[in-house]
């Protein structure tokens, strides 16, 4: 597996001197199995994914939403591949028991947002909605998604290809106290336990991270930036799952807008202090690639 | 820039916050031309803000805004050329809107729905996980104008609007600002595909100090893109020199345009009649009469 970041950005582009060498793009990664190519995450870096994509003349691509927030999803009608009718895309996310996936996509760019509605790109999309907990098989790939503790409807994944795994744990509260997760069955009827959806939820980012050889990470907040309605992680909380659950590599991701570049090497260099030594610590970084 | 240190009290500062267009640039390439969807903010001489649109740009103006004192009892009027996407996504990110002392006016066009209830479908909580400012109560005290023909009067300062050409779906404005005799026109996203097309763009921009004007496509790209909604840097030069302008800012960068790109277009002007510069982030113009 070949993981390529276009977009490690969280909340909104920032387009910065202060920003350029990690990047202000939002998220979008790419991963390539060799039979195939998977995108997860639709923000403002898939624009360059397109780009290097038609490239290398690629026709076909699953696209995993993490969650329907702006950032995730910004760059969609803004993929130039998506205007070609040679493409084709397939669109995974989490089932949302109020709304379609496609119709999620749709509401983004209709009139009077942008000049081209969903229904008029020329690739042709499908749209597959999962279960927390689904498996599935794409690229040659085992995908696994699960719910996690973020505003709304949100999810993380883990993918294995051969006898390697990579996870994706972002946007989540890993260790927060408040549930923010909504739509999740049975949590508003009478005698439902939060606190036993907190654990659930945690134990999903747990399962998908389990012994991943490089885990993509929510690392927004440092502890005493943390806010405890934003659904969002500390840095320290992920390097106490690192330990718990024994990540190969451990990435920091969805990097907060005001962080710098130097705030962020000085945070790195912190991680590496403290993970264990048999924790390989980077940030997140537009252009990256890993190979697994 | 137009500068006289004798009489302070006749200027109009402006200030550039986001000059992109369609989609946030954040590479290195772009960083002296900025990669912000559009916003520019206006100082007018009474200390009035009015801010033109609100693109990505927004949210760093609200940040020099809070370390400014905004917070206590400051208020703007943002006036949006139109809906798309790259105009509104900074109203989410403004800090002011979520400061309760705060008072900020919004004039826009919804085209046939309220405008609040179009700037609502941003804060969907399916979209967005920022507190609902559009409800009474959450952060800032908020209103709305649609715009219709009669001129806004924001203390000295008087703000026409009028309908522009750009894409089928969403009515777009242009603006003019006068203001105790400086004048500035605004004109983001606009195409003229037939002579009619020019005239509320010269009406706008005749005789204006500064005129920020769509400069989307390079001129050698511009016969692929007819019909797009957007104008070329000749266009756009071509406009400022039927109305008479002091100065035309490009502006509406594409976002494939690096800034080599970006000086390249400039540098094809540079023996034109008229002052041509390339809208640059964080760039200040200070209009003051001689």
């Amino acid at each position: 597996m070949k993981i390529r970041f276009w977009g490690v950005r969280g909340s909104f582009p920032v387009s910065s001197p202060n920003v350029s060498r990690y990047g202000g793009n939002t998220p979008c990664v790419e991963v390539e199995t060799g039979q195939g190519v998977i995108v997860i995450d639709a923000g403002t870096g898939i624009r360059g994914f397109g780009k290097s994509l038609l490239e290398r003349s690629g026709k076909h691509f699953d696209l995993l939403l993490s969650h329907a927030h702006w950032d995730h999803i910004q760059g969609f009608p803004h993929c130039e591949l998506l205007y070609r009718d040679d493409v084709t895309v397939t669109v995974h996310g989490l089932h949302h028991p109020r709304r379609t996936l496609a119709s999620i996509l749709e509401g983004q760019q209709q009139e009077p947002f942008h000049p081209v509605p969903l229904h008029e790109l020329g690739a042709s999309i499908d749209f597959v909605e999962h279960e927390d907990g689904d498996t599935f098989e794409i690229a040659g790939a085992r995908v696994t998604c699960r719910r996690l503790n973020h505003p709304g409807v949100a999810g993380g994944f883990r993918i294995e290809y051969g006898d390697r795994a990579f996870a994706y744990i972002c946007d989540t509260d890993l260790n927060g106290e408040h549930l923010l997760a909504t739509d999740l069955p049975g949590v508003d009827e009478p005698g439902a336990d939060p606190a036993a959806w907190l654990r659930r939820l945690r134990q999903s980012a747990c399962d998908l991270g389990h012994s991943a050889d490089l885990a993509v990470c929510d690392t927004f907040f440092l502890p005493e930036e943390y806010d405890p309605d934003w659904g969002h992680s500390r840095v320290d909380d992920f390097l106490g799952l690192a330990a718990e659950v024994g990540f190969g590599t451990m990435c920091l991701f969805h990097h907060r807008p005001s962080r710098s570049d130097d705030e962020l090497e000085d945070i790195v260099a912190d991680c590496r202090r403290r993970a264990g030594r048999d924790i390989q610590v980077l940030a997140a970084q537009e252009g990256l690639q890993v190979d697994l | 820039m137009l500068r006289h240190s004798s009489s302070k009290g006749c200027r109009l500062h402006i200030k550039l916050w986001g000059t992109r267009g369609t989609i946030p640039t954040p590479t290195p390439q772009t960083t002296r031309y900025g990669g912000n969807t559009p916003c520019v903010a206006v100082h007018a001489a009474d200390g009035e803000l009015i801010i033109l649109d609100a693109g990505i740009g927004l949210h760093w103006l609200g940040e020099e805004l809070l370390s400014n004192g905004f917070a206590d009892g400051g208020h703007a009027h943002i006036l949006l050329s139109h809906m798309h996407w790259g105009h509104i996504q900074g109203l989410p990110f403004f800090q002011p809107m979520l400061v309760r002392d705060c008072h900020i006016h919004l004039h826009g066009c919804g085209d046939g729905s309220p405008l609040m209830d179009v700037l609502h479908r941003q804060m969907e909580h399916t979209y967005c996980p920022v507190p609902d400012f559009f409800v009474d109560g959450v952060g800032a005290r908020l209103t709305a104008t649609d715009i219709g023909a009669a001129p806004i009067q924001v203390g000295v300062t008087t703000i026409t609007a009028r309908r522009v050409n750009h894409a089928p779906g969403v009515t777009t404005f242009g603006f003019r600002l006068d203001s105790c005799g400086q004048s500035l026109a605004y004109i983001p996203d606009v195409e003229y595909l037939e002579p009619g097309h020019r005239q509320p763009a010269l009406a706008l921009a005749e005789g204006v100090d500064l005129l920020i004007h769509d400069a989307h496509h390079t001129s050698a790209e511009y016969d692929g893109r007819r019909g797009g909604g957007h104008c070329s840097d000749a266009a756009a030069v071509e406009l400022a020199r039927m109305a008479g302008v002091g100065k035309i800012i490009l502006f509406h960068h594409h976002p494939d345009h690096d800034d080599d790109v970006i000086d390249s277009v400039v540098r094809d002007h540079a023996n034109s009649d008229v002052d041509v510069e390339a809208a640059s982030e964080q760039a200040e113009y200070i209009l003051e009469s001689r």
